[in-house]
């Protein structure tokens, strides 16, 4: 008997003290993003910008990289291919990757790498809802009840560029399925960041609203995110402002359909 | 069994204060370059005395492969040497798009000394959060903000 349980340890997920299961091997994810983007200037900017449209489809895979000495992960999550579909071309984000330091719990401390997915072709700045994509804050919600969630996030890309995105959500549970014994969550809230790009000030401010589906380990099988919000920056020359609706979608491979 | 038990629980990814290498930097490029210039010496052993640089350019893919070395001055039996020598050069693997490296190869006795002069592309900003496809129409609103333009 002692031996039968030494061997369903040694099969058993690596543990971290205190937290869930700490998945090892990749996990591959369908990744689809439609992002609209409104811009105008204001405050005497004069700028003509048409109204853009991305969709962008592929394959992200997520690696569990590093764990830190504060029990935090360091999940390496690669873009691996990005086709955008309104050209047919491979997306300039395709091959590259960022690094998503967090908790279980899938609070971020910290993104590497985010400054090669930004600037042009690449835009990877402004589809920072693929961090809280793939690494939401989820709390303890039982069935019924409703829990409320701050989750904050850094996107840093050099020192002259930092941003704090700030979440507030409110969860709801849907209960466990019967067969799959997998678990539904919906949220909503609200979106707003703020920082300094150069001698530009910046803020946003929206909506989220979010459904996740995992299984019975915790683990993420399909996550939907709609992102509203207006990007404001203010410099010597007046005032950007561009609407962004995002909607991503993240379906891990062979598991979306539980 | 214990002990296999043990072996496997302790298995996984390693504790560290660092970051994964998900991009390369000059620095890196720089040790492992000086690290294999022994490598890439045969290439000039047959030169005079007379002391003489060559700046190389080269490409590295994100598998850590360098290739389509280029001499100035040029030198095209050089250079088809470098290529040959480049297989068999290892850098790290990285998700940059490929990198175009500019370094000085300074040929002294029969060696090559290491220079500290190792540059990777010039990496343009963009505006934070701002979705701009087309690169043109960006660095005009950048300019119309009144950013200015600084190099990473």
């Amino acid at each position: 008997m002692l031996t039968l349980w030494f061997a369903l340890q040694a099969c058993a997920p690596l543990q971290i003290q205190g937290g869930l299961p700490l998945e090892t091997e990749e996990r591959i994810y369908d990744l689809r993003l439609r992002g609209n983007f409104s811009t105008r200037g204001e405050d005497g900017l004069q700028v003509t910008v048409p109204d853009q449209q991305l969709v962008l489809r592929g394959r992200v895979v997520l690696a569990d990289a590093t764990l830190y000495r504060d029990g935090s992960v360091g999940t390496v999550v690669l873009l691996e291919e990005l086709t955008d579909e309104g050209t047919g071309l491979v997306h300039g984000l395709s091959g590259r990757a960022m690094e998503l330091r967090h908790f279980p719990s899938g609070e971020v401390l910290e993104v590497h790498g985010l400054d090669h997915l930004a600037g042009p072709g690449r835009n990877g700045d402004a589809l920072d809802i693929l961090i809280p994509l793939f690494s939401p804050k989820i709390p303890q919600v039982s069935p019924g009840k409703e829990e409320r969630t701050l989750s904050r996030y850094p996107v840093r890309l050099d020192e002259d560029r930092g941003h704090q995105v700030e979440v507030v959500a409110n969860w709801v549970s849907e209960g466990s399925r019967k067969r799959s014994l997998a678990t539904d969550l919906r949220y909503e809230g609200q979106l707003r960041c703020s920082g300094t790009d150069r001698e530009l000030q910046v803020s946003c401010a929206g909506g989220v609203a979010g459904e996740i589906r995992r299984d019975r380990w915790g683990g993420i099988l399909v996550h939907d995110l709609n992102w509203t919000r207006t990007v404001v920056l203010q410099g010597p020359g007046g005032t950007l402002v561009q609407e962004q609706v995002l909607e991503a979608q993240a379906t891990r491979w062979g598991e979306g359909t539980q | 069994m214990i002990l296999l038990w043990l072996s496997m629980a302790q298995a996984g990814p390693p504790v560290s204060d660092q970051s994964p290498q998900l991009y390369l930097e000059e620095a890196t490029v720089r040790e492992h370059l000086h690290r294999q210039l022994p490598v890439l010496a045969p290439c000039f052993e047959d030169l005079p005395a007379a002391p003489q640089e060559f700046e190389l350019s080269f490409r590295l893919g994100r598998d850590g492969r360098a290739e389509a070395p280029s001499l100035t001055p040029a030198s095209p039996e050089r250079e088809a040497c470098i290529a040959e020598a480049f297989d068999l050069l290892g850098f790290p693997r990285h998700h940059e798009d490929p990198l175009e490296v500019v370094t000085l190869l300074v040929p002294r006795e029969g060696r090559l000394v290491p220079h500290p002069l190792v540059s990777l592309p010039h990496r343009p900003k963009s505006l934070v959060f701002l979705y701009l496809s087309d690169p043109v129409l960006a660095e005009q609103v950048r300019a119309q903000l009144g950013t200015e333009e600084a190099a990473d």
